[in-house]
């Protein structure tokens, strides 16, 4: 089942840089005179593709919703009661090289586009704070100390591939300075995620697994003409994927308190969290 | 478009790889499959002491191939191949056909029953035995060896220590021999099982035992518990970590008074606790008999052997199969941490703590036969520390991960339990202490909390040990901090029954004292337990020990005979109760009659001026009888025709006299040999059967087999006190089936023989009484010494269970054995015969008795309470007339027809073994009829010691003795009897060897010698006998008997008339010429009406005293 899954990811990937990169061999009059531009304007039209190349800082705002403990084994189940635990989960910020793309519509005065995100896959590291870090989850076995330590801030990592579209209208068009908004949908696509956490992968690598899951992605910002065809943009996203759920599965821990068990068989965790993302891009692009 | 497309394609395949890169595969652990395998193993590899009860257990994930598990095994060097192969230390295949396959076919189970006591064992299992087995590959040698319990003396051996807390105890010496399993942790009691039972007054703490901190060198504070082979040491304060400790054994005893070498030991204990000055270690577990009665799902099924776990059944043919319910109560521990004890994880349960079972209610014989007796709850109590390890799988390889299913954790629990129950009398049958056990079971995580399921066959002793119980305990316990545990103390500590009771007279010096208690007695406060003799205030010097719930008190010395003694419990004793011990309570009615004292008086042995001084006759045998035999072997043939070498009879009695039915031997049962008054236990000896079998050289009695026509002597070991001698063969030499001759010697050749003890003269043994006891020599008043070799030749049988006990006449008035019944001895009313003159013949013109007109009896008898069957009493005469109704064919003396009226379908058949039962004298006061003078010469008669031998029922052919126990309807109320009724029919001769006529003619009365002779031999007398079987509150069963029918028995007297009247016979003669005859012949017709004849026959306490004649007075050696 999981190879499947990572098969249809790869896929989805493949398709979406394939179209990114698609007619990258022809290029027409209009724009400035770089290589691919006709090119491009071959396959868009003139006046119709933009991008704005910069760099992208998200802040993620995760509001956990539950962190339930399931499906444990006997020996888990010793330690630990089975439902809801208390814990938070957080990840850093992220600065990125990104670029927006976008796509003039033919609509009233032109200020009408539809625009997307373009970078490299960010490696999203996955965070725990409060009860869930600094606590030991299993303190004790049937009042026999576990000796296992708290987890610990670090708990897994996952390359993120958030697709999103958004429809984005521009005021001012016969201005140098354009600001404008924009709504859209997300589309929260993460791959090669790992348990990074020292503890959870002392005896092998827990199998994490983050549902993908749409979302949407409110947009403000603004042009700033540089030059005959090079803009400055600044632009800022809210993205919120509600209720992502992600999954711990085939965790084995070792228990210095227990040495008579070479490891002991956790069960599956099962995260909820609110993703809310704060991205504040700064980039200067051409309209192809 | 050609080339677009071409060019999409060059650009994705240059991205695919990076896409791959991306994602990784995290690297998941996969458990490595355990394979099946055995799992699970009862006994464990070097467990001790196992009762053959015991069953073997094997359990595996997998199915078992039943026909491969029972297939032959082939020698393979030291070693055996098969797929299971049991063999004895000297390589003897044991065969498994009778193993069961069960549990799913998951499980092996084999009964030990078929083992040898005492015997090291070693089992082979190879991968074959069970599908796909991956853990029994590469065993070089036999993957368990265990040893089963040796249970009575050995002769001819030193008894040595066996294991040490079940460890081999070579791993405790200086230099170690041998390596322990587990580690002897801080809180360990030292638990010291040996090879064959101790005497218990050479058990002594601080002397012949002693625990000593060896840097110190002083004496650790210890709570002794020492019984048979057992000695546990509990150090009252857990013992220090790390420090050594050394454990001397000097001058221990077997009962052949073998002495253990002085050895040492040392012991060097692991801190079990975070720091020294801990209570205890640092993991607090509560644990809870869950499932239990009560409990939804109960009762589970064991994993172990597939039966319900927390629900046993108590198995005896004795009581039948009753089945128990675990009761959910909640166990204190402590655990040692884990990753500090890595491969063995030392758990303790203090001492106090109890498990409570339900428990037999009524008491049925056989499982059919009502009793009034009730146990209540039966409860264990842990009388020391209960100790433990758990374990990874111990046939895995160190460091596999445990499986709940492939690989479970193992724990090995040892524990010293004090068995008793709520109810008085039911304590009373069942109370004792379960040394030394080690039940080994699996520990698994089920529902969020660790689970144990322990399993462990128990053998209790019931009926005051006259039969054992079997039980496979499989107890499951579930361990949860937040199990409420409650810190109460149910019951308060009162005494139950004594022995001898209080205000008791004659009591046998030589004996102990044996207080019984409701529950077990807290070793503080013993020590004040004290006895004094009445006359000084200094106590007498004693030893005292628990064992269940009783106290046993033994005096190191004899007591003086003739005192009064009391017993002083003390302001302290209290129970064990590990939160709330409560003291002893004095309530009217308790075994002190509420004074905190026991008095007795004992026997003074004292006669009267004149009385007879007798030799000591065997009262009771088994197997055979007390006599010399003749006409041994004579063949006769039974009911259904088969022939029989019938036993013989007595030598003294008649010719005609019927000849006994061939004795038998079960081989669970010792000999024993009782007599009618206390014997030197010095001349309680072993000698060696001579080479024509017919007497024993170097000792008093002997036993042997005839092989190839010669005579082979076995050894026997022997306990004794002053009336008893019980011999145990040595082990593995009687083997059901075989012929085996038992040679108590009389003495007529000079040889060794029983003698009777100081006080009475120290005289030989008399093997023929029939022939006379104090009747010999010119004087005609000399003891009658010595006799014929007593020659019992007997057939082994198997042992089918039955309970056992020589049962001894209690109370009975001839304490001292000298055939009278002496002024400072009681009138044992319910063992006594009253007898009357019905009629006088001949020259008796008249007679009546005189005022003391009753028999007293003196008995000992071997009886067995066989396994039941079907009600049927015609064995013992009686005709079944319908619905329960059994009557005699036949009237009694009276003209009455004896009748029961039985309920049920079952009894409980009593074997009885043919005795003689010694009676004192009577007199009759008869008068010599002169015809035509009428009744003129006063002709007392004595009729001296009376010798009552049970005889065969003469009206059937050849059987066995038998009584039954059936459950009976009142005649008077017609209402159920609440005991258990005993009926037999009893047939005896009544012979009076010593029979003496006085003349009140000659001056002072005194006997005439060679002037009368009597045919009080070999004189028919047949009553049938019945009553109510008791249980008494000191654990002792009594069977209270009286004739139903009443007895006639006539004397036919010869009197030489010159003789006894040498002038006045002249002078009649010459007065009425002719008429007297020189020889006269009269008769006494004696009676004995309904109920005058009694016997209250009563077993010996569990812990009654036996020992060595060296320690009959051990005192004085200190």
């Amino acid at each position: 089942m999981r190879k499947i899954m990572n098969n249809k990811k790869r896929f989805f990937l493949a398709v979406m840089l394939g179209l990114l990169t698609a007619n990258a061999a022809s290029q027409d009059q209009y724009g400035p005179d770089y290589p691919g531009v006709k090119f491009t304007q071959k396959i868009f039209g003139e006046d119709r593709l933009y991008f704005r190349f910069g760099a992208i800082h998200m802040s993620p705002d995760i509001k956990t919703r539950s962190i339930t403990l399931s499906n444990l084994s006997e020996i888990a189940e010793v330690a630990v009661e089975p439902g809801e635990q208390e814990g938070e989960a957080f990840s850093d910020p992220l600065t990125i090289p990104a670029a927006i793309i976008g796509y003039k519509l033919r609509w009233g005065d032109g200020g009408w586009s539809i625009e997307t995100m373009a970078a490299l896959p960010p490696t999203l590291e996955l965070k725990a704070k409060g009860r869930l870090a600094d606590v030991p989850l299993v303190t004790e076995a049937n009042g026999i100390p576990t000796g296992v330590p708290a987890l610990g801030e670090k708990v897994g990592e996952t390359k993120v591939a958030p697709p999103m579209v958004t429809l984005v209208k521009r005021f001012r068009m016969d201005h140098n300075f354009r600001p404008y908004v924009g709504l859209g949908a997300v589309y929260l696509f993460t791959y090669d995620s790992h348990v990074t956490n020292p503890i959870l992968t002392e005896v092998g690598e827990p199998e994490l697994e983050i549902e993908d899951k749409f979302g949407w992605v409110g947009q403000i910002g603004a042009d700033w003409r540089l030059s005959d065809h090079w803009w400055l943009a600044a632009d800022a996203k809210y993205i919120s994927v509600k209720e992502v759920s992600a999954k711990v599965e085939r965790t084995f821990i070792r228990a210095p308190g227990l040495p008579q068990y070479q490891y002991a068989e956790v069960g599956d965790a099962e995260f909820v969290a609110d993703m809310n993302v704060y991205a504040f891009h700064l980039g200067v692009g051409f309209t192809f | 478009m050609r080339t677009t497309t071409i060019q999409r394609l060059a650009v994705l395949s240059l991205l695919y790889p990076l896409l791959n890169a991306c994602e990784d595969d995290p690297d998941v652990f996969v458990p490595p499959e355990p394979g099946n395998a055995l799992i699970y193993a009862y006994p464990a590899d070097g467990m001790v002491d196992l009762p053959l009860g015991s069953k073997l257990l094997l359990t595996f994930s997998s199915d078992i191939d039943e026909a491969a598990a029972k297939a032959e095994c082939q020698p393979d060097g030291d070693n055996f191949a098969g797929a299971l192969c049991l063999a004895d230390s000297e390589g003897n295949l044991v065969d498994l056909g009778s193993a069961d396959v069960s549990n799913r076919n998951h499980t092996l189970t084999f009964s030990m029953k078929s083992l040898r006591a005492g015997e090291e064992y070693r089992l082979w299992v190879a991968p074959e035995i069970a599908s796909g087995i991956v853990n029994l590959d590469g065993n070089e040698g036999p993957l368990i060896t265990f040893r089963t319990r040796q249970y009575n003396p050995v002769p001819n051996q030193v008894p040595a220590v066996l294991a040490i807390n079940q460890e081999n105890p070579e791993a405790y010496l200086p230099e170690p021999g041998a390596e322990a399993r587990f580690p002897f942790m801080d809180f360990s009691p030292v638990r010291i099982t040996f090879t064959e039972p101790l005497v218990e007054t050479t058990v002594r703490y601080g002397d012949t035992v002693k625990l000593e901190h060896q840097e110190s060198g002083e004496l650790v504070d210890v709570r002794m518990l020492s019984e048979r082979h057992y000695i546990t040491l509990d150090p009252k304060q857990d013992l220090i970590g790390g420090d050594t400790y050394t454990l001397t054994l000097e001058g221990l005893e077997d009962f052949d008074e073998d002495r253990l070498g002085a050895v040492t030991y040392e012991l060097t204990p692991r801190l079990s606790k975070d720091d020294v000055a801990d209570l205890n270690p640092p993991i607090k577990q509560l644990m809870k008999a869950q499932p239990a009665l009560g409990d939804p799902g109960y009762p589970q099924t064991s994993r172990l052997h597939g039966l319900p776990l927390n629900q046993f059944n108590l198995v005896t043919e004795a009581l039948g199969v009753t089945q128990v319910d675990a009761m959910p109560l909640v166990l204190e521990g402590w655990m040692g941490r884990p990753d500090v004890h890595v491969d063995a994880v030392p758990v303790v349960a203090r001492a106090g703590q109890q498990l409570r079972i339900t428990g037999i209610d009524p008491i049925k014989l056989g499982g059919e036969v009502r009793t009034p007796m009730f146990t209540g709850d039966i409860i264990g109590t842990f009388v020391t520390d209960v100790t433990g390890f758990l374990t990874t799988n111990p046939y895995r390889p160190k460091g596999f991960q445990p499986d709940d299913d492939h690989a479970p954790m193992f724990v090995y629990m040892n524990f010293d339990l004090a068995m008793h129950s709520e109810e008085p009398r039911g304590n009373a049958s069942v109370n004792q202490n379960l040394m030394h056990i080690q039940a080994v079971g699996v520990v698994d995580v089920k529902d969020g909390a660790l689970t144990f399921e322990v399993f462990r066959t128990l053998e209790l002793d019931v009926l005051s040990g006259a039969a054992k119980v079997s039980a496979d305990f499989a107890l499951g316990v579930r361990a949860d901090v937040d199990f409420e545990f409650e810190q109460i103390n149910r019951d308060p500590l009162q005494a139950t029954g004594s022995f001898p009771e209080h205000n008791q007279t004659q009591v046998e010096p030589s004996n102990n004292i044996i207080v019984v208690f409701n529950e077990p007695v807290h070793d503080e406060g013993m020590e004040d337990v004290q006895l004094f003799r009445q006359d000084s205030s200094e106590p007498v010097p004693t030893q005292v020990r628990s064992s269940g719930s009783n106290l046993v008190i033994t005096p190191l010395n004899e007591l003086a005979a003739g005192q009064r003694y009391y017993l002083d419990l003390g302001d302290n004793l209290k129970d064990q109760d590990l939160f709330d011990p409560s003291h002893l309570q004095f309530v009217p009615g308790d075994a002190t009659d509420g004074s905190g004292q026991i008095v007795f008086d004992t026997a003074s042995y004292a006669a009267n001026d004149g009385a007879p001084v007798l030799p000591p006759v065997v009262l009771g045998a088994y197997p055979g009888i007390g006599c010399a035999l003749e006409d041994r072997g004579a063949e006769r043939e039974d009911a259904e025709g088969k022939v029989l070498k019938m036993a013989g009879r007595c030598v003294g009695g008649l010719e005609t006299d019927s000849l006994f039915y061939p004795f038998f031997y079960d081989v669970s049962r010792p000999i024993e040999v009782s007599f009618n008054m206390p014997m030197e236990l010095a001349s309680m000896t072993f000698g060696t059967i001579a080479a024509d079998g017919e007497s024993c050289e170097g000792g008093a009695m002997c036993l042997g087999e005839e092989v190839n026509g010669q005579w082979q002597n076995i050894a026997m070991s022997a306990r004794r006190n002053s009336l008893r001698l019980r011999a145990v063969p040595a082990p593995d030499t009687i083997a059901p089936g075989n012929e085996y001759r038992l040679v108590i010697n009389g003495g007529d050749n000079g040889e060794a023989v029983f003698r009777s003890h100081d006080r009475f003269g120290n005289l030989d043994i008399n093997t023929d009484p029939l022939n006379g006891m104090g009747t010999c020599g010119p004087l005609s008043n000399e003891p009658c010494e010595g006799g014929p070799a007593i020659v019992i030749d007997f057939m082994a049988t198997p042992d089918e269970g039955a309970a056992y006990a020589t049962v001894l006449t209690r109370k009975y008035t001839d304490i001292n054995g000298n055939g009278v019944w002496d002024d400072d001895e009681p009138e044992a009313v319910n063992n006594h015969a009253r007898g009357h003159v019905k009629s006088t013949g001949g020259l008796i013109g008249g007679a009546n008795l005189d005022e003391g007109d009753q028999i007293f009896t003196n008995a000992a008898l071997p009886m067995a309470f066989l396994p039941k069957q079907p009600l049927d009493l015609s064995h013992i005469g009686l005709v079944d007339e319908g619905n329960g109704r059994w009557c005699a064919t036949q009237e009694d003396a009276d003209g009455d027809i004896f009748c029961i009226q039985t309920v049920g379908d079952t009894a409980i058949p009593v074997e009885i073994n043919a005795q003689h039962v010694m009676g004192t004298s009577l007199t009759a006061n008869a008068t010599l009829a002169i015809p035509i003078l009428g009744d003129l010469i006063p002709l007392p008669l004595e009729t001296g010691a009376l010798v009552l031998r049970f005889r065969p029922y003469d009206d059937m052919p050849p059987q066995p003795l038998r009584g039954f126990v059936v459950n009976q309807i009142d005649p008077d109320t017609g209402e159920e009897i609440d005991d258990p009724v005993f009926i037999t029919r009893l047939d005896a001769w009544l012979d009076a060897p010593d029979i003496r006529l006085f003349s009140a003619l000659i001056p002072g009365g005194g006997a005439i010698p060679n002037v009368a002779d009597a045919n009080v031999r070999s004189l028919p007398v047949s009553a049938y006998l019945t009553g109510p079987v008791k249980f008494l509150r000191n654990g002792q069963i009594t069977l209270e008997s009286r004739n139903a029918s009443s007895i006639a028995a006539t004397l036919n007297l010869s009197v030489d008339l010159g003789a006894l009247i040498p002038v006045l016979g002249d002078l009649l003669d010459l007065i009425i010429g002719g008429i007297l005859p020189e020889e006269g012949v009269g008769s006494l017709e004696l009676g004995i009406a309904k109920d005058d004849f009694r016997i209250r026959v009563v077993n010996n306490p569990t812990h009654a005293r036996l020992t060595t004649a060296g320690q009959e007075n051990a005192g004085e050696s200190q």
